[in-house]
């Protein structure tokens, strides 16, 4: 191993592809810990975000992942292009799409969205369609895409919980007329049901939709309904107002 | 980098044959305007490289008095080092060397200096992947302070606390010229400046919004409360523009700052008008993120002065203001600051490109409210 070198030395340690890997993934700890030395660090920033691309560019993934990551953050532009490349396949593959993904969602102005509805609606695995779906979270243009999802007991639990998250964000009467539909089929699945009975409750319902008063009520009175199911729709009676009776019963 | 779209192709055969001394540069400065075609559906990192490239143009025929705001933009209120170096490194091109740049270039630094990256102007979407190479944001602004000289003296302090702290030699180098320059030439840059020369507009007469009928287009207040802009948009008024997911400290917050700064002013001197905050994310900020926004900043929020979303029609809107926004996908890719003054629904002022001044906001309000309109809330 050679001597420890200063800043300027680990930048260069960083950008030389033919060092060690050991060496520059040692020059990437400590750099990320210096960049966190506010003024002292300033004569280095610039070419510690050059020596970042370079690493963005690393053969071995861990260098590759880490520079990328740290380009993200920092909403490096170029970084930002060369990973929606990636992912869209107009450029070399950088990184698997949930990374790729990952990486992107630090920053909801990156141009991402339509990529990512692509990998939300038709999804290489699981865990790059939940990536998806959180980075997706801040799109209003995904409310569709968001209530399809929660509505079908096809699709797997976590992206349906998922779903159902952003579209209460996004857009509440959506989501109430969505959850409905899931409160209503007392063959789907228990704890997504009750996640939507306890989101019901968070939104402002209309205190006239008798059709969630029913459905309310339906599984409050459901002996197949477990006790977390039973409360949430109990709460969901109790702040209907004009209903005391259906609140009192159940 | 190769042009994706045709509006992109045709802009850079403009901007090449300015680069070869064909074509008058200001002609470039229409490309400029972020409701242009060019900058629909691009993403951030394309916007950059589009607007950078421009400047650059119009640098290599040298800054005129016309494309002068767009520089002064960037480095009053710009967060992207490229452009804020693009900015730096065109102001020098201007014929003449005024003491209000200082400020604006000083503030400049104070903004990128966290995020201060190395930059190749010498090909459009050039990107620099090696350290050592090419010029960076803050070294674009340590030059043309050097360049500024005694134009900069009355920064001479700040420049010698910069000086003093850790730099890079080529940085230092130039803050060094800066400073023996200031310590030169200070007698010579006082007698030849012009005081016409350190005012910079920040409002300006309006000019957009005759033809587009805005009285009946539905707004949504904070607290979910729904009138027509003609209701509210009564007598005189001031209305800015923001969005919740605004990531430029210098442009969204900013202005929801100085919002509540003038609420207040506005208050306290007794001028009865109205004032507006519109999102141009209708979509996503739903009212209460509106309102917790305004919160957030201290924006009054109340009859008389609400923040607004527009459920429908938010490209009525855009028309009728004229407003420098572009999206990619629904998200705002870049807008400018924008505060414009009512009399009814007749936009009378709107700010340039350079942030607003609250105190000159609530003087022209103030005029405008001594004119005769109706203040009172409906």
């Amino acid at each position: 191993m050679s001597q420890e070198p200063d800043t300027g030395g680990y930048i260069q340690w960083l950008a030389d592809p033919n060092r060690p890997r050991k060496e520059r993934l040692q020059a990437l700890g400590a750099l990320q810990v210096a960049a966190m030395g506010g003024d002292r660090f300033d004569p280095y920033r610039s070419d510690y975000w050059a020596a970042l691309r370079v690493g963005s560019e690393a053969e071995d993934e861990e260098i590759r992942y880490t520079c990328l990551q740290l380009l993200c953050m920092n909403k490096d532009r170029d970084t930002q292009k060369r990973l929606i490349a990636s992912l869209d396949g107009s450029g070399p593959v950088l990184a698997p799409p949930v990374k790729a993904l990952q990486f992107l969602s630090y920053d909801v102005h990156a141009g991402v969205f339509p990529i990512a509805r692509q990998y939300a609606d038709n999804p290489p695995n699981d865990e790059a369609q939940h990536e998806a779906l959180r980075l997706l979270g801040s799109d209003p243009a995904s409310t569709d895409l968001f209530a399809k999802i929660l509505e079908d007991p096809a699709e797997d639990y976590e992206a349906r919980s998922l779903s159902g998250i952003c579209l209460r964000s996004l857009a509440p009467e959506r989501y109430v007329a969505a959850g409905k539909k899931v409160m209503g089929n007392s063959a789907d699945n228990a704890d997504l049901r009750t996640e939507v009975l306890i989101g019901m409750v968070a939104v402002k319902t209309d205190p006239e939709d008798d059709e969630l008063r029913e459905l309310a009520k339906t599984v409050a009175d459901d002996d197949g309904s477990n006790d977390s199911m039973k409360g949430s729709a109990r709460r969901l009676l109790a702040q209907t107002p004009g209903t005391p009776q259906d609140g009192g019963q159940a | 980098m190769e042009a994706k779209t045709a509006e992109e192709q045709r802009a850079l055969e403009q901007i090449a044959a300015v680069r070869a001394g064909e074509g008058c540069p200001n002609c470039l400065l229409g490309l400029l305007s972020e409701r242009h075609a060019l900058y629909a559906d691009r993403n951030p990192a394309d916007v950059t490289f589009l607007r950078g490239w421009i400047l650059l143009a119009v640098a290599a025929r040298g800054l005129t008095e016309k494309a002068l705001p767009y520089v002064l933009e960037e480095l009053e209120s710009g967060t992207e080092p490229y452009l804020v170096g693009v900015a730096a490194h065109t102001l020098r091109t201007f014929p003449e060397r005024r003491p209000a740049f200082a400020g604006l270039l000083l503030r400049a630094y104070n903004t990128i200096r966290g995020r201060d990256e190395r930059l190749d102007f010498s090909a459009y979407g050039a990107v620099v992947r090696r350290p050592g190479e090419g010029t960076s944001a803050v070294q674009e602004i340590a030059t043309s302070l050097a360049w500024l000289g005694g134009a900069a003296g009355d920064h001479l302090d700040a420049l010698q606390a910069w000086l003093a702290a850790p730099n890079r030699p080529a940085v230092a180098e130039q803050l060094a010229l800066a400073i023996a320059r200031i310590e030169d030439e200070v007698p010579t840059a006082a007698a030849e400046a012009r005081p016409s020369c350190c005012s910079m507009p920040r409002l300006e007469a309006a000019d957009e919004g005759g033809s587009v009928e805005i009285a009946d287009i539905e707004l949504e207040d904070h607290a979910g409360r729904r009138l027509r802009f003609g209701e509210f948009f009564r007598g005189p008024s001031a209305a800015v523009f923001f969005y919740t997911r605004c990531d430029n400290a210098q442009k969204c917050p900013l202005t929801m700052t100085r919002l509540a700064r003038l609420q207040r002013l506005l208050d306290k001197e007794g001028v009865e008008v109205r004032t507006a905050a519109i999102t141009y994310d209708p979509d996503y900020d739903l009212p209460e993120r509106l309102k917790n926004y305004g919160e957030i900043y201290g924006v009054t929020m109340a009859d008389e002065h609400r923040v607004f979303r527009t459920p429908r029609d938010f490209a009525a809107v855009r028309r009728f203001f004229g407003l420098d926004v572009g999206y990619v996908d629904g998200v705002v890719n870049r807008h400018r600051v924008e505060l414009y003054l009512l009399d009814g629904t007749t936009v009378v002022e709107r700010s340039t490109r350079l942030q607003w001044d609250e105190a000159e906001v609530c003087a022209r309000l103030k005029a405008l409210r001594a004119g005769g309109a109706d203040p009172t809330p409906g």
